[in-house]
């Protein structure tokens, strides 16, 4: 390997350790933002039943300061037969919708139901507040039980209450409907991200099932030639590779020392494999070292150009990768010297960086949706260029 | 008799491999080893070959290529027994209609190649056969 990256090895080592805060796995934080926790539901869930029923308290003392005064306690009883019951059946369909969401649908048969339940609710409700006069005989100016009847039982009262059981009817309607639209909402949102989640995870870093293999062979052959050290170092690399390619939840983002140590780790192995005729040249401006990327954003780009020019060249092929800071942007570059093949049919075969390239641009996409630029081309030369650029972020410690 | 093995690999460490491998067997003399199919038409022209263990992918020209060209420009019997070495399985049908002998996948192991290099003896004492009845045969 060129002095260069030896040289950014111990920087990163100092980096690596402290750059994968928690920022740098954004999604499993903000999963428990978006749904409401059990403890905040079941607070809305009182706050509302104590304001239903503060209400109806407030309205029954009203009730009772219209007749004798809140002090005189069959009135307070009377103003609580009339709006307590309110506040119950309120609270009861509210409970019933939430079980059972038909209950408050504003469909036909449902609504007649409402209203055979309704008539019959006005009706034993209309007859408790009339009960409470044969109770006390001295209630109402001594009238008692026939007052009262008079008082109660005619089409206006029932009128009322039927109207009443619609108001309250429609507004838990109403207002469990939009729970319900707001949680589904919710839903569909988690969903999406999940998805989204997902599809990011099939775009990274795919490993090359080729390249584990034809590691493993180098290794063998390695330990059966007795060339033990190349051995343990041709596996160190492999461990960094497969600890970061195997991670279950891989963070979206690294900083550029640690996607550079991974490249480093990927081509130190290839080097190996391929040895006078790969050479390296990486240059790297040190200040965009702490540059956060997308995760596995260099190494595909780095192996296709092993597998579409290295691979191909007779002699010596050659890969420059850089990175420099300009601005607030980042400018990466992955750049081969081409192989024989590729310059006899440069446009076909460069078909052949297609799908990992698609994948990079929908990851640039999703990671940048604006600002970012990226063109691959062939080259004069008959080499594969690959240029980047996307806005630097900073790891937040 | 000594088999005159060409080795054909584009990767050093295959090409180790094989020559420690083959240094297990006293009758296999390692004649060359080449990094592509240019080198191999080259080494073909050096000197005689019995065997050759071509890998498929290789840089410029590849293994059924150098097979192609030795078949129009060598006569028979100088053309070398061939035994493909390639780390990719789906070549092996391919293989069988161009007459490769046998076909091993990387890694290859030391058994698998014994039991090649008998079969390699055997197709060779069959080939100088049919040429001495041939031979006979003309005088």
């Amino acid at each position: 390997m060129p002095g260069a990256i030896s040289r950014l090895e111990s920087q990163m080592e100092q980096i690596r350790m402290d750059a994968i805060p928690a920022a740098a796995f954004p999604y499993l934080t903000s999963s428990p933002a978006l749904l409401p926790t059990g403890r905040q539901e079941k607070r809305v869930r009182w706050g509302g039943h104590v304001l239903l029923y503060g209400v109806a308290t407030a309205l029954a003392l009203a009730t009772a300061g219209e007749c004798h005064g809140i002090t005189y306690w069959p009135s307070v009883l009377y103003g609580g037969v009339l709006w307590l019951w309110w506040a119950g059946i309120a609270s009861a369909m509210w409970k019933l919708s939430q079980r059972a969401p038909i209950v408050t649908s504003f469909r036909r048969p449902v609504i007649a139901a409402h209203m055979g339940i309704g008539s019959v609710l006005a009706g034993v409700h209309l007859l408790a507040l009339w009960s409470l006069g044969l109770f006390w005989p001295n209630y109402a100016h001594g009238a008692g039980g026939r007052f009262m009847w008079h008082y109660l039982m005619n089409i206006n009262r029932f009128g009322i209450e039927i109207l009443l059981y619609a108001f309250v009817f429609a507004m838990t309607g109403i207002l469990q409907y939009q729970l319900r639209a707001q949680q589904e909402a919710i839903r569909a949102l988690e969903l999406e991200r999940q998805l989204s989640a997902a599809h990011l995870q099939a775009l990274q870093m795919q490993l090359e099932p080729h390249f584990l293999f034809n590691t493993l062979n180098a290794i063998t052959t390695l330990v059966e030639l007795e060339r033990s050290k190349p051995a343990a170092e041709m596996l160190t690399h492999l461990n960094a590779i497969l600890k970061s390619t195997l991670q279950r939840e891989s963070p979206e983002k690294v900083t550029l020392a640690q996607e550079l140590a991974l490249v480093d780790s990927y081509l130190s192995i290839e080097q190996v494999r391929f040895a006078d005729r790969l050479r390296l040249e990486i240059t790297v401006d040190p200040s965009a070292l702490d540059c956060l990327i997308p995760c596995f954003l260099l190494q595909p780009i780095v192996e296709n150009s092993i597998r579409h020019c290295i691979a191909h060249c007779e002699d010596e092929g050659r890969i420059e990768a850089s990175a420099r800071r300009e601005g607030g942007m980042l400018h990466l570059c992955v750049r081969d010297s081409g192989s024989n093949r590729e310059a006899k049919g440069a446009l076909q075969s460069s078909g052949g960086h297609g799908i990992g390239l698609r994948n990079t641009r929908a990851r640039l996409a999703h990671f940048y949706p604006e600002g970012h630029a990226m063109t691959a081309q062939t080259l004069a030369t008959g080499g594969f260029e690959v240029a980047i650029t996307i806005p630097c972020e900073r790891a937040t410690a | 008799m000594k088999l005159r093995a060409l080795i054909a690999d584009d990767e050093p460490l295959a090409r180790e491999r094989l020559r420690f491998l083959l240094a297990a067997h006293e009758e296999v003399e390692i004649a060359g080893e080449c990094r592509n199919g240019r080198e191999v038409a080259a080494a073909l022209q050096g000197g005689p070959v019995d065997v050759l263990f071509l890998d498929i992918e290789m840089p410029g020209r590849g293994g059924f290529e150098v097979l192609e060209r030795m078949a129009e420009q060598m006569d028979t019997a100088r053309t070398p027994v061939t035994v493909f070495v390639t780390a990719h399985p789906q070549f092996a049908l391919r293989a069988f209609e161009v007459q490769a002998l046998d076909y091993l996948t990387k890694p290859v192991e030391a058994e698998r190649l014994g039991a090649t290099l008998a079969h390699v003896r055997e197709r060779i004492a069959a080939h100088r056969a049919l040429a001495t009845q041939e031979q006979l045969r003309a005088v």
